[in-house]
């Protein structure tokens, strides 16, 4: 039942930088904070299990795993998996921002030059 | 009778320096507004268009061929037109075509599309693997619509104010005529075909070739079979 300290301390310093990290990157408004909250949940999630490991171990007991590693691991998985796909459509969401900015921009680009080339009746 | 229609002909252009002057002077000749859209080349097709005073849309970003034409639709909502029609900026597509496709149009068709295939013709026939797909996606359009497409990768349409309007909502990123093909159809909008020639490329490359094909067909197969699926019940 007792995990390696030296291991647990590693793990926490990994998360504790990380989280600092992920800080450092919104305050100086490289990330936003809608996307930052994912990753700074995950760290507070990762440092309590690193705190008090007996939570894992629980868990994946009580799910049937047999090693709690093992649950860790399908855990962190799924994580990253609903974490890329959420990203996969927030890109797509943009794709299709741009592309509707960029042709409102051309046609108003167009609209100006119709107009300045003086009474083209536009209806 | 009631006044003719007005038709604009839309000519999407990425990197068409070396044959876009001449395409729209062959359109100029035919009396039908145009214009170029221009999709953030690289080359000097923006700077040939501004210096011959040609009707150009500038892009200022690559948005692909369907963000070009769909572009072009939404130029052609903005400025009234009744009609539309796609050439492509490489000179493949015969502007003397264009009078059969307004008046399927003008026949009740919502999108009318220039095929190859419709009737035999000695025209260009496109490659005997390109023509194996064409076969292929027509069967897969039949098989999920129930009608019959003999070219839906023709690049050479014209499209109605209700297809416009369509298009300017929805129209897919690349490679789109399949899909949109398919989109028109299960939306109730009346597809039909006019037979046409279609002439070897005057310049530039393809946008379909080599490995990317089989990509290219799956890709298309998918999108199609996803159209069909999402408007089944013709929403």
């Amino acid at each position: 039942m007792t995990v390696n300290v030296v291991l647990r301390l590693g793990a926490a310093l990994f998360f504790g930088v990380f989280l600092v990290y992920v800080l450092k990157l919104v305050s100086k408004g490289k990330l936003l904070l809608k996307y930052a909250l994912l990753w700074m949940f995950l760290c507070a999630a990762a440092l309590i299990c690193d705190v008090w490991p007996g939570i894992i171990y629980a868990i994946s007991g009580a799910v049937g795993f047999i090693s709690p590693s093992n649950f860790v691991l399908l855990g962190a998985v799924v994580v990253l998996l609903a974490i890329s796909l959420s990203l996969s459509v927030a890109v797509s969401r943009h794709v299709l921002a741009v592309k509707n900015l960029t042709q409102r921009v051309a046609i108003l680009e167009k609209e100006l030059e119709s107009k300045a080339g003086d009474s083209d009746p536009l209806r | 009778m009631h006044e003719p229609p007005r038709v604009l002909v839309i000519i999407p252009a990425y990197n068409e320096q070396d044959c876009i002057l001449q395409t729209v002077r062959t359109i100029e000749e035919c009396g039908y507004d145009y214009v170029v859209v221009n999709d953030g080349s690289k080359d000097a097709t923006l700077r040939i268009c501004r210096d011959n005073g040609i009707n150009v849309l500038d892009l200022p970003q690559n948005l692909g061929i369907g963000g070009a034409v769909q572009a072009g639709h939404k130029y052609a909502q903005r400025f009234g037109y009744d009609i539309d029609i796609q050439v492509d900026g490489d000179g493949q597509h015969d502007p003397s075509y264009i009078p059969a496709l307004v008046s399927l149009i003008q026949e009740g068709a919502d999108l009318a599309i220039g095929s190859r295939f419709l009737e035999v013709t000695d025209g260009f026939q496109s490659t005997f693997m390109r023509r194996v797909g064409i076969k292929w996606l027509s069967w897969w359009i039949k098989l999920f619509t129930g009608q019959v497409v003999t070219d839906p990768t023709s690049g050479f349409r014209a499209s109605n104010r209700r297809a416009i309007e369509l298009f300017c909502k929805n129209y897919p990123d690349d490679y789109p005529e399949p899909e949109s093909i398919s989109l028109a159809m299960k939306l109730g909008l009346d597809v039909r075909e006019a037979s046409v020639q279609m002439l070897e490329r005057q310049g530039g490359a393809s946008s379909i070739g080599g490995f990317s094909s089989v990509y290219y067909m799956i890709k298309v197969s998918l999108a199609i079979w996803l159209t069909c699926w999402t408007h089944r019940k013709g929403e």
